[in-house]
């Protein structure tokens, strides 16, 4: 019987004889350690026919969630747990028994992680001991003494047991033996347990990577680290049975703690904070209020009828879920974010509803979008509906703090965010375990960097020349796959707030993280959303930022007051400039992908901005749903549904599933899916590249697509568009928010473009574009940049008044734009406030009396100097340096400075060296551009200026030239590069293949200005290059620039 | 004289290992603890990786340039990236200092974080080799000859002759700068010839110069560039009232340093103490006592030298040349560092025995090549400790046993932790274990670092691995038997071996050991410990993959 046991996985009926439960088990999220996910150590107990098995990860409840959601999945019993290894005391493993005792431990394990570096825990038995009530404890007999036992028995009275396993170590038979006498001279009861670290025997090499990786050696080096056998995966509890043969007591007593513990994590649904609402009224009553009272202010003629309509069937609805808490929490929030002049905005599925409309959640009217709001805040899956807040970036931490101050750092924090492994770092971790040298383990981590798809590893193993049929190769070809998506730490969402009733810790464990100060709880977004607890996104958006600062420049300026939602809807002028692609500094669309399939698609309604915001995504392009529109968009192929119900899906999309709605409800209305089951499916999505999760659903999307009547092929689109989306979702609801703040920051380019560029540079860093390409955009659209300078800049750009009238005649504009000190690299924002200040006394006359008034140190003068920033005092650059380098003695009032000058023999600045030097101290040139200085020799190449491009026929042979302003490898895009080169005249879009690329590496990869031939490509309004020859020209400045200082 | 050595750590690298000459060497280091490329070679700046780019960057371009699979690529072409080691490049540069003494008594390493540079001091040394060129010359081929690229430099003063060494040619008596930035010279800029400035005339030959022939440091250069000051010749020029506080007092001392307006002092290298002696014999001898009397004499020179230190041989190297054939070494390793004439006599002594010398002996030499402090027990009075006397024999037995044997003639088994049992133990010299009876220190540590690290011993409960019940007789490999089990995967009843039969009447397991994946061999096996009728006690264990039986030790 035995021999079965060993050589083959038992069947589940075999086991059904023994009733026993796993009551110590590490999943992975006991880092490095167990070599299981949580959801496998589930199901395989559940297959053994467990009675219940507890998931008692060391110093961690992080797994706990995800093992519950299986579980109950399943119907196994789980019991939540975790093994504590006080510093003074031998190891033990806590199991809670209901609530309050959950709570406890939750407690405990903050407070040891709190006093301990990240990643780490530090307690002592006491602070056991004071955690003790309600849980039990179960002593783990390692290197025991009957002491240890007594004083766990003390503590634990008749909640104490201890807990042995049997590794078919040398001595079983003795050891089981001397585990009977302890546990009865200490009267405790013995209870069986694996010591479980995977759930079936093949993980053993995986293992024994994971205490190689945590441990920092190779494998062969673990030496006594390493387990001498592979026993520690879950055993049938016939094999159990046969281990403890001699005392089966201690297989039947693991029932008692399994009966005993009697606590599920869905007592900790909806643990809402309670202060949401003044006294005396309950939350609903206010959140009904407050929506009426935002309804009148958005429409003071009067609420419309079908608004009026929506909001009652929303509040009932929300009344009905239970959803009211979670409401009044997010207008909290933007109550006061407004009334701090903090600009926000709201996105996913709920927050486009009529309720958030009118709570100035979200300034997207909804009379504008079309949203059902009960297709994602749903009856069926009762869980918090899904509401994440965008904030201006340099201004999210007072949101933060608010919270904090409001519910207290006891009852607030941050959610983790779990950091797995992926191809590179798997490559990586695993070559070094298997002592692959470290230059190899990068080559091969290198290789891997764009490719996701782990069925052809083998085959990249292949190009880096290592033997992947054989020894470490074989291996690592076989390991790597194995710990893909393994968790390896936590870290922090970016924004993810969790928000509770009770004290926090209470509810979960909270560590520190790596950040000084800051602290985490030990579960995901996922876990909390799993469990319906409260949770908040607030997210940090650049373009906010630049939004706010531009209302603010043209309410200086213009004397106009604009909001986010009273921008002019709907400005033919704004879709004309859109479908132009003349979109540098707008939201979302600026990119080169975005900015290509603009003049394609034409927007012209708000809508069509939702599309093209969620079309240029990996999803779409995965799914291969992006041509297919396009076509249906100008009409090349027809409209059809297969029937009514898809056209009611997709008919907003012309038939092609662009949205992750679209897909959900496809799988729905289509395939035959539960709400229910496509909401797995949702879930499924983000871990679909662990092998064998997706594959049911596969199945089961394809078999009820074609039952329906849908060729093969379209359910195979709509399955790959799914998993596109599991990695990179983006629902409607979300491109619904960011179309809004595309619309608003398009029509501030289009009416008050100074203004605009201002707030996009005084908002960096962020967007697509550097401040470089933001003044030359601005300058294209015909408005006047002013250098930096000391009299007249600030620290953020500014608008100025032109100051000739013959200056403006043939400009556009009517402001000029003059750039602020914060473009001078290395100045800081101290001494150029400094600046101001001092010149709010009149403006400087002379560069003594700049130094005597501003008492700048030598460095700021220095920077100031080779930012050319003193030429309204008569200085060139040059000049200005060497009277900032000598050290200024104290200043007295007697000296005037005799106005040394520079010596003669200093060498004056030629045109070409003052831009380059202007690109070195601020990354862009009001001078000419840089590409102008080698024009001739670019003719005599016969490259072709930037702006002659459109007069050349398609298909024609071309050479551009010009600065490399970005390289870019969109991970779908199948290992293609876009570069953009910017020369005296515009910009050329290059396309380089992979092929390409890789001939011209040298090239493409590190040269600052290139010379690029290729073939012409026109697709309408878009002109590409498909690049075949790459040429590196940086050397010919360098050239210029020495020919220039040859002094004969 | 400045002698450069262009490329220096690349040049001492690929004159140690010549095969890495034809393969892209590119050195790296931690910088502010980012990986960048310290150094590359000419094959490696062709591929267009440079100083000063990060590892990575280096690693793509590399091993992209192969074009197509790496694995078509001969081993002989493929990129090396190793770790840059300053200290063994500072290290070589000073043995090659000192080596140059026979061209001049003072020769200096130049002030630098990473010197790459010799200078010497000709003074009173040209006549003695023609004359100042022809000494260059000679030196610049005796580096040659030895593998070594350099460019040397004769001037008046330290500065002129490191700038010209580093940035000057001279083409029909004009003074050019071969690369106006501070890249170090290639190879290809190799001269046979050593440039001359001609006496008192560093002055005209600076001025054409880059200003970075001056030896400045990062920052002034970039400061004097922004100027457009790129000529020594240009810096003359400025009021040298304005230099220093302009860009600091570096450029006035290293510009008056180069014309010989102030003195610039060499430190030189001096050879390590001299623990090497030796002994030509005039005519050639064959006479072992002879041989051995001499080699006596030396080593009594050398234990005087080390004497006054407290220090004792540990190592000692000898060497005889003879006329027939090669030169024959032979090494003397001690357990203890000692100072005893007699005992290291033997010890040679006892080599000699081993030792066959073809024909006659022309010299021979002795070096020291560990040199420890005496190790002093303090003798009682009424000391009688047996124990410590015959420890002390028996380190001598050993000792000599080594060195007339060889040291792998005598060995010692050692524990090592390792579940697969054939693994678990290992030989090593016994004189090879330094500090006699610990474990070699440098393991000692690396195992104590992962301990620390381990943030929950894994280590196996009761009994830790290595003290596990094991055989005192383990076979050197497990030999296949034949056995009778009750049950199939059950323990066994009896079992053949060596013709014998044998009955089982007690067991204990099985012991499973399931381990050794990464050897390519994933073990499993169950071990039972074994009592016959008989009374013998055996170890045996069963694969668990094929059921098939093997003995693999004996308990005496």
């Amino acid at each position: 019987m035995r021999r079965e046991a060993l050589k083959t996985r038992p069947t589940p009926h075999a086991s059904r004889l023994t009733i026993y439960a796993e009551l110590q088990a590490r999943t992975n999220f006991s880092f490095l350690q167990g070599a299981s996910h949580p959801d496998e150590l589930v199901a395989r107990a559940a297959e053994l026919g467990y009675a219940a098995l507890a998931i008692t990860d060391h110093n961690s409840l992080a797994g706990v969630v995800r093992a519950h959601v299986a579980a109950k999945e399943l119907g196994l019993k789980l019991l939540i747990g975790s093994e504590i290894t006080p510093a003074d005391a031998g190891p033990v493993v806590l199991w809670a028994s209901d609530r309050a005792a959950y709570g406890r431990l939750s407690r405990l394990i903050s407070l040891g992680r709190r006093a301990a570096p990240k990643g780490e825990c530090r307690l002592t038995f006491d602070n056991v001991a004071a955690h003790s009530a309600g849980l039990l404890a179960g002593v783990v007999l390692r290197q025991m003494t009957s002491d240890d036992l007594s004083r766990y028995r003390e503590v634990f009275a008749d909640r104490c047991y201890a807990v042995g396993a049997l590794h078919r170590g040398p001595e079983d038979r003795r050891r089981l033996h001397q585990m009977v006498q302890l546990t009865r001279k200490a009267r405790l009861p013995l209870l069986a347990a694996n010591d479980v670290y995977y759930h079936i025997p093949e993980r053993r090499p995986l293992q024994d990577v994971l205490t190689a990786i945590r441990l920092g050696c190779t494998v062969a080096e673990l030496g006594e680290h390493i387990f001498p056998n592979g026993e520690r995966y879950l055993k049938s509890p016939a094999e159990i049975a046969d281990l403890f043969a001699e005392y089966p007591q201690a297989v039947a007593q693991t029932m008692e703690v399994a009966q005993r513990c009697t606590y599920s994590l869905d007592e900790l649904r909806f643990e809402y904070p309670d202060e949401l609402c003044p006294p005396g009224m309950t939350p609903m009553d206010h959140l009904i209020r407050q929506t009426w009272k935002g309804a009148g202010e958005r429409y003071p003629g009067g609420v419309p009828d079908k608004v009026r309509r929506l909001l009652e069937h929303e509040l009932s609805l929300i009344a009905e879920l239970h959803y009211e808490a979670y409401f009044l929490t997010v207008w909290d929030l933007v109550r006061f974010a407004r009334g701090r002049g903090i600009l926000c905005q709201g996105r996913g599925s709920a927050a486009n509803s009529a309720v958030c409309y009118c709570l100035g959640v979200t300034s997207v009217d909804p009379d504008r979008i079309d949203l059902l709001f009960e297709r994602f805040v749903s009856k069926e899956r009762n869980e918090a509906p899904d509401i994440d807040v965008d904030f201006e970036h340099e201004r999210r931490e007072e949101v933060l703090q608010y919270v904090y101050e409001k519910y207290g750092r006891d009852r607030a924090g941050m959610t983790a965010e779990v950091i797995t492994y992926k191809v590179r770092s798997a490559v990586r971790d695993v070559g070094k375990a298997l002592g692959l040298s470290l230059d190899r383990v990068d080559v091969l981590a290198k290789t891997l960097e764009h490719h996701h798809d782990e069925n052809k590893l083998g085959a990249r193993f292949g190009e880096t020349g290592l033997d992947f049929t054989s020894g470490a190769g074989r291996q690592l070809l076989e390991l790597v796959p194995q710990i893909l998506d393994f968790p390896r730490h936590l870290s922090q969402h970016v924004g993810g707030m969790v928000i509770t009733r009770g004290p926090l810790y209470e509810l979960v464990p909270i560590e520190n993280a790596a950040m000084p100060g800051r602290t985490v709880v030990q579960w995901d977004k996922n876990d909390l959303d799993s469990l319906g607890i409260l949770k908040v996104d607030c997210l940090a958006l650049g373009m906010l930022t630049a939004i706010r600062k531009c209302f603010a420049l043209v309410a200086e300026h213009y004397g106009r007051l604009w909001t986010l939602a009273s921008v002019p809807p709907e400005d033919p002028a704004v879709y004309a400039m859109i479908s132009r692609a003349d979109t540098i500094g707008v939201f979302q669309i600026e990119s080169r992908a975005q900015m290509s399939m603009l003049p394609r698609l034409r927007p012209r309604r708000f809508y069509d901005l939702v599309i093209e915001v969620a079309i240029v995504r990996p999803g779409p392009i995965q799914g291969d749903m992006v041509h297919p529109y396009l076509r249906r968009r100008i009409g090349k192929e027809p409209v059809a549904y297969p029937n009514e119900q898809i056209r009611a899906v997709l008919e907003k999309t012309l038939g092609v599933p662009l949205f992750q709605e679209q897909a959900m409800r496809l799988a729905v209305v289509a395939a035959g899916f539960t709400p229910g089951e496509a909401d797995q499916l949702r879930r499924a999505m983000g871990a679909w590249h662990r092998r064998g999760v997706m594959e049911p659903f596969r199945q089961k999307l394809i078999a009820g697509m074609t039952a329906n009547g849908y060729s093969g092929e379209f359910a195979e689109r709509v399955f790959r568009q799914i998993q596109g989306f599991g990695e990179y979702g983006f629902p409607e609801s979300h491109a619904a928010a960011f179309a809004l703040l595309v619309y608003v920051s398009a029509w501030l380019k289009c009416y008050y473009p100074a203004a605009f560029t201002a707030a996009l540079i005084n908002s960096q860093p962020m967007g697509f574009y550097a401040p470089g390409q933001l003044v030359a955009d601005a300058r294209k659209h015909g408005i006047d940049c002013l250098p930096v300078d000391v009299n007249f800049s600030q620290w953020d750009c500014t608008l100025e008044a032109p100051r000739t009238v013959g200056q403006v005649s043939n400009l556009t504009s009517d402001r000029c734009l003059r750039l602020g000190f914060r473009l001078v690299h290395g100045l800081s924002q101290a001494p150029a406030e400094a600046i101001v200040q001092s010149r709010q006394e009149g403006i400087f006359t002379s560069f003594d009396d700049f130094t005597r008034r501003t008492g700048a140190r030598n460095t700021t003068l220095k920077k100031l100097a080779q930012a050319d920033a003193f030429r309204s005092l008569r200085l060139d650059r040059r000049a200005a340096l060497w009277r900032s380098l000598p050290v200024r003695k104290s200043l007295s009032l007697f000296d005037d400075g005799t106005g040394e000058e520079p010596p003669p023999a200093l060498p004056p600045m030629e045109p070409l060296e003052e831009v380059l030097a202007d690109y070195g101290t601020a990354g862009l040139s009001l001078r000419e551009h840089p590409v102008a200085f080698i024009r001739p020799l670019l003719d005599e190449l016969r490259a072709v200026p930037a702006r002659r491009l459109p007069a050349i026929p398609n298909g024609s042979q071309v050479k551009v030239a010009g600065l490399v302003l970005l390289r870019q490898r969109p991970s779908t895009a199948k290992g293609i590069t876009f570069v953009t080169l910017e020369d005296e005249t515009g910009m050329a879009n290059l396309i380089v293949r992979h092929q390409i690329w890789e001939r011209y590496r040298r090239v493409a990869y590190a040269s600052t200005v290139m010379l690029a031939q290729g073939t012409l490509q026109k697709e309408a309004d878009i002109i590409h290059i498909l690049v075949t020859r790459l040429e590196d020209l940086s050397h010919r400045f360098a050239d210029l620039r020495n020919r220039s200082r040859d002094f004969r | 004289m400045c002698v450069w050595l262009l490329n220096w750590p690349i040049q001492r690298l690929q004159n140690m290992q010549p095969e890495l000459r034809s393969r892209p060497l590119v050195l790296y280091a931690a910088v502010r603890g980012k990986m960048v490329v310290t150094a590359v070679s000419q094959e490696a700046r062709r591929r267009g990786v440079v100083p000063g780019m990060s590892l990575a960057e280096a690693n793509a371009l590399l091993w992209t340039a192969e074009r197509g699979p790496t694995c078509l690529t001969p081993h002989a072409s493929r990129p090396a990236i190793l770790p840059g080691d300053p200290q063994a490049d500072r290290e070589a540069l000073r043995k090659l200092a000192v080596w140059c003494q026979r061209f001049s008594p003072t020769v200096a390493l130049e002030e630098a974080e990473h010197p790459h540079s010799l200078l010497l001091d000709m003074t009173g040394c040209a006549h003695l080799f023609g004359g100042e060129t022809a000494l260059a010359e000679q030196l610049i081929d005796a580096f040659r000859r030895h593998g070594y690229v350099t460019r040397a430099a004769i001037a008046d003063t330290i500065g002129a002759a490191w700038a010209v060494a580093h940035y000057g040619r001279e083409v029909s008596g004009e003074w050019l700068v071969v690369s106006s930035h501070y890249s170090p010279l290639t190879t290809h800029h190799y001269s046979s010839k050593p440039v001359v400035v001609p006496p008192t005339e560093q002055a005209p030959a600076l001025s054409s110069l880059a200003v970075a022939a001056l030896r400045l440091s990062a920052d002034v250069r970039e400061l004097l560039d922004q100027f457009d000051i790129r000529r020594i010749s240009q810096l003359l020029a400025l009021p040298r009232a304005d230099l220093p506080s302009r860009f600091g007092f570096e450029v006035m001392h290293r510009l008056d340093q180069a014309l010989g307006k102030i003195p610039e002092l060499l430190i030189p290298e001096r050879p390590p103490e001299d623990v090497e002696t030796s002994w030509t014999f005039d005519p050639p001898v064959s006479d072992r006592r002879i041989i051995e009397t001499v080699f006596q004499h030396l080593l009594e020179q050398l234990l005087e030298r080390l004497r006054p230190a407290q220090m004792g041989i540990q190592q000692l190297h000898c060497s005889l040349r003879t006329i027939a054939g090669s030169p024959i070494h032979f090494q003397v390793s001690l357990l203890q560092s000692s100072l005893a004439v007699q005992h290291l006599m033997e010890m040679v002594r006892l080599h000699g025995e081993r030792i066959h010398v073809p024909g006659e002996v022309s010299a021979v030499a002795m070096r020291i090549v560990v040199a420890a402090p005496l190790e002093f027990h303090q003798a009682r009075i009424f000391d009688e400790d047996p124990g410590q006397d015959r420890s002390k024999q028996f380190r001598v037995l050993i000792e000599r046993l080594s060195n007339r044997l060889g040291e792998k003639a005598i060995l010692r088994p050692r524990l090592r932790p390792d579940s697969q049992p054939e693994f678990a133990w290992h030989y090593e010299p016994w004189s090879a274990s330094r500090g006699a009876w610990g474990v070699a220190p440098e393991v000692r540590n690396q195992k104590s670092e992962i301990r620390d690290q381990a943030p929950c011993p894994l280590t196996f409960d009761f009994c830790p691995l290595t003290s596990l019940l094991r055989p005192p007789l383990l076979k050197p490999r497990p030999l296949i038997i034949s056995v009778v089990s009750i049950v199939p995967g059950g323990p066994p009843l009896r079992f053949q071996w060596e013709g014998r039969s044998y009955l089982v009447s007690r067991y204990w397991g099985p012991e499973r050991i399931e381990t050794g994946w990464w050897r390519g061999v994933d073990v499993r096996r169950d071990y039972y410990h074994v009592e016959t009728s008989t009374g013998e006690r055996f170890w045996l264990f069963r694969t668990v993959a094929d059921e098939s039986w093997f003995l693999h030790g004996v308990f005496a």
